[in-house]
Formats: C-alpha cells, sequence, structure tokens
C-alpha cells in the first residue's frame, strides 16, 4: 500500500489519510454481501413439548403422556362412562370441520387437490356437553366461517368465548368477596383444550385455534387424532 | 460531511463515513443467522401467528433436533435422496392408504434413529452425561400442509423414541 508523505516540512511521520479510499471499498463490498445474504427469519419459533418415552413394545394405540394425545376417543358417546379418563370431562375441545356437526356423519369426502382446506365450522365442546350430544349443539359453541367477513374475526370471536370459559374456570367469587384464582392440590390448573380437526383441514387453521387458545389463557392445548 | 479545501483541491473527510459503513456491517453480521439449508427451506411457508411463547429456559439447552421440512403437497424435503410422500387418507377403510402409511413409517423411523444415534454420538462427544440432552424433531411444515400429513409425522416421531417434538411457525407478536 502507497503512503503519501506529508508535505508540511515541520511535521514527521506519514499522513495515513489516503488509506481509507481502499478501506471504504472493502467495506462496501462486505456489506453488499451482508445485505444480500441478510434473511429477517428472526420471528420463526417453535411450538411443542416433551414426549413421554414410550416403549417399542407397546400397542401404537395405547395412550400416552404429553401433547399428542391420543386417548381422545372418535365417539365419547359410545364408551361406557366407567371407562372414560376423567381429564376428559374436564377438557374443553375446538373441533374444525367441513361439514356441518349439526348433520355430521357419513364418509370422508375426498378432496381434490393434495393441498388442504379450509374449515366452514368451529365448533367449542365445553367440559360439561363433551359427552351430551344435544347441548354440544349449541348455537353459541358453532362458529360458521361463511358468516365472518375475514377469518381473523373467527378466530378473535373463538379466543373471546375461550377467554369467558377460561374465566369462568379459573375464577371464583365466595360471599361477596373477590374473585380469585381456582387451584387444584398441587396449585395448578388443569383444564386443558384438545384440537381435533378433519383430516383434510389446512395445517395454517389448527395452527390458529392453536394460538387463539394459547392466547385465551390455557396452556394445556394438545392435539389429537384427525377425525374420519 | 465535511470538506476543506487544501492547495491540491477539495479533500473530503471520509471518516464519518467509513464509521457508519462499519456500524452497518456489524450491525449486519450480529443479525446474520448462518442456519443449515434444512432450517431455512424457504419453499416452506411457515403458518403465521400471534403467540405469546414463554422464553428459552435453562432446561432448554442442550437439545438436539432434527429437522424436518413438509411441502404443502406432503412431500418431505431433505430427508435422504428419497422424495417421500405422506400418505392422504381417501376414505375410511383405505388399505392402501395404511399399506403405504407403514412403509412410510418405517423408512422415517429408520432416517429419525440413524440421525439419533449421531446425536448421542455429538453430545457424548460434548461430554454430556446420560439424560443431560434431549433429542426431538422440529416439524416445518408449510400452511397448506394437510392436517393428517403434520399428524402422521408427529405420530411417527412419538414412536420412535424421541424426546420432544416441535412446530416451526412465524410469530408475528415478536
Amino acid at each position: 500500500m502507497r503512503h503519501k508523505k506529508n508535505k508540511d516540512p515541520g511535521s514527521k511521520g506519514v499522513n495515513l489519510s489516503i488509506i481509507v479510499v481502499p478501506m471504504l471499498d472493502m467495506s462496501f463490498q462486505l456489506l453488499s454481501f451482508f445485505i444480500m445474504v441478510y434473511s429477517p427469519n428472526a420471528a420463526e419459533e417453535f411450538i411443542g413439548g416433551e414426549l413421554g418415552r414410550t416403549k417399542a413394545a407397546a400397542p401404537k394405540d395405547a395412550a400416552v403422556a404429553g401433547p399428542l394425545d391420543k386417548s381422545m376417543p372418535k365417539d365419547p358417546t359410545k364408551i361406557p362412562i366407567k371407562d372414560i379418563d376423567p381429564k376428559l370431562e374436564q377438557s374443553f375441545t375446538v373441533v374444525l370441520t367441513t361439514v356441518d356437526p349439526r348433520s355430521k356423519g357419513g364418509a370422508i369426502k375426498p378432496s381434490a387437490t393434495r393441498e388442504g382446506e379450509k374449515p366452514n365450522f368451529i365448533q367449542i365442546k365445553s367440559p360439561a356437553n363433551a359427552l351430551d350430544k344435544e347441548a354440544s349443539r349449541d348455537a353459541d359453541n358453532l362458529l360458521d366461517m361463511a358468516t365472518f367477513v375475514k377469518e381473523d374475526l373467527a378466530f378473535k370471536t373463538l379466543e373471546a368465548t375461550l377467554r369467558k370459559y377460561h374465566r369462568e374456570i379459573t375464577m371464583t367469587k365466595e360471599k361477596g368477596e373477590a374473585k380469585t384464582e381456582k387451584k387444584d392440590e398441587v396449585g395448578a390448573i388443569k383444564t386443558a383444550i384438545r384440537i381435533e380437526a378433519d383430516r383434510g383441514i389446512q395445517f395454517n387453521y389448527v395452527i390458529q385455534v392453536f394460538a387463539a387458545c394459547k392466547r385465551a389463557g390455557f396452556d394445556d392445548v394438545t392435539f389429537t387424532t384427525p377425525l374420519d | 460531511m465535511s470538506a476543506s479545501v487544501s492547495e491540491d483541491g477539495v479533500d473530503v473527510n471520509l471518516t464519518p463515513l467509513l464509521d457508519l459503513v462499519l456500524q452497518l456491517i456489524m450491525f449486519f453480521m450480529i443479525t446474520l443467522r448462518l442456519v443449515q439449508y434444512e432450517q431455512s427451506n424457504e419453499e416452506i411457508a411457515l403458518p403465521e401467528t400471534q403467540l405469546s411463547l414463554p422464553a428459552e429456559d435453562e432446561k432448554k439447552k442442550n437439545r438436539f433436533p432434527v429437522w424436518v421440512n413438509l411441502d404443502y403437497e406432503g412431500n418431505i424435503i431433505g430427508l435422504g435422496k428419497e422424495v417421500l410422500t405422506v400418505p392422504i387418507k381417501r376414505h375410511i377403510e383405505d388399505a392402501d392408504y395404511e399399506k403405504t402409511r407403514a412403509v412410510l413409517r418405517d423408512k422415517i423411523e429408520s432416517y429419525f434413529k440413524e440421525k439419533k444415534t449421531d446425536i448421542d454420538r455429538q453430545a457424548r462427544v460434548m461430554k454430556l452425561n446420560e439424560g443431560e440432552w434431549k433429542v426431538g424433531v422440529v416439524i416445518r411444515a408449510d400452511r397448506r400442509t394437510r392436517y393428517e400429513q403434520v399428524w402422521t409425522i408427529m405420530d411417527v416421531v412419538q414412536e420412535a423414541n424421541f424426546d420432544f417434538w416441535q412446530l416451526s411457525v412465524l410469530n408475528l407478536e415478536g
């Protein structure tokens, strides 16, 4: 690198100002490189949880602990009451389906594409009516996606409904006292939400429902086997 | 930018410009994520949502994930050389579905187990004691993928004896 000699006879040393130019060139090249490879993907996050260790020899349909909940029967009304997991009675179930639950039945509707499809209905089955078919047809718990101008509004409505339920479950008012949190023996609230969806529903909608449940305050949100 | 007139002409003071450029370089260097291809496959359009996720705690350290990318047609990308497609159930008693699913399950399980062995070896090299690390699967599924296909992967993960599973989402709240 060449250095320009200082022309001032009164001072000693080398004037370094000239080496700034190649340095600036290099800096711009580096800057261009970083701008080109920059990808603002920092917003990618992960949802999930621990899995219970299962033995290889265990039957595949056995109930397992953890977020993948296979213990949810396809039709709880067909299981004798004594065999029903007590947890089920405390759990909400959010169902995403293309077929109106009021007239549900029959074979799977084949999909024209390999992509998933939009749900036409979102139904909330509350713990009290999860085993009661008539009660589960409550119109308040059934969101018809066609009635919403934007999909976001449907998820906001779902969130508001779930938030209301969460408040009812977790808060109690006794003898005019201020509302306090209900807790079990270990200080936790066990009420869970299970998400059921038709096989062909787009994964995105399942995630939107998951997020709505979480935003409503439920910590224990699990996915269940796709509906047949 | 300041400039001074000398005997030779106009001298532009480049120092503040250089400072700024170097600061920009530092910003990009710090925020750059050097990730593997399988972790940043741009063919996958992840679901976007607003979600308050808890901050990573100490317990979540020493986690080794195996990445699985699932495109909108249910093809698993980057799982060996072969393109695997997660089958779709056409009707309730679909014999072809069960058959294809069993084959797929075997392939995915063997791939996962192979990966898990590698990770277990890595953990031992890092001098971690048994039980101090966790091996799981991160599923990067396209937002348009059918739920049953994502579920199938989760189901296989469950059976392949992994410690955890995670679903990738784009958090708009962040």
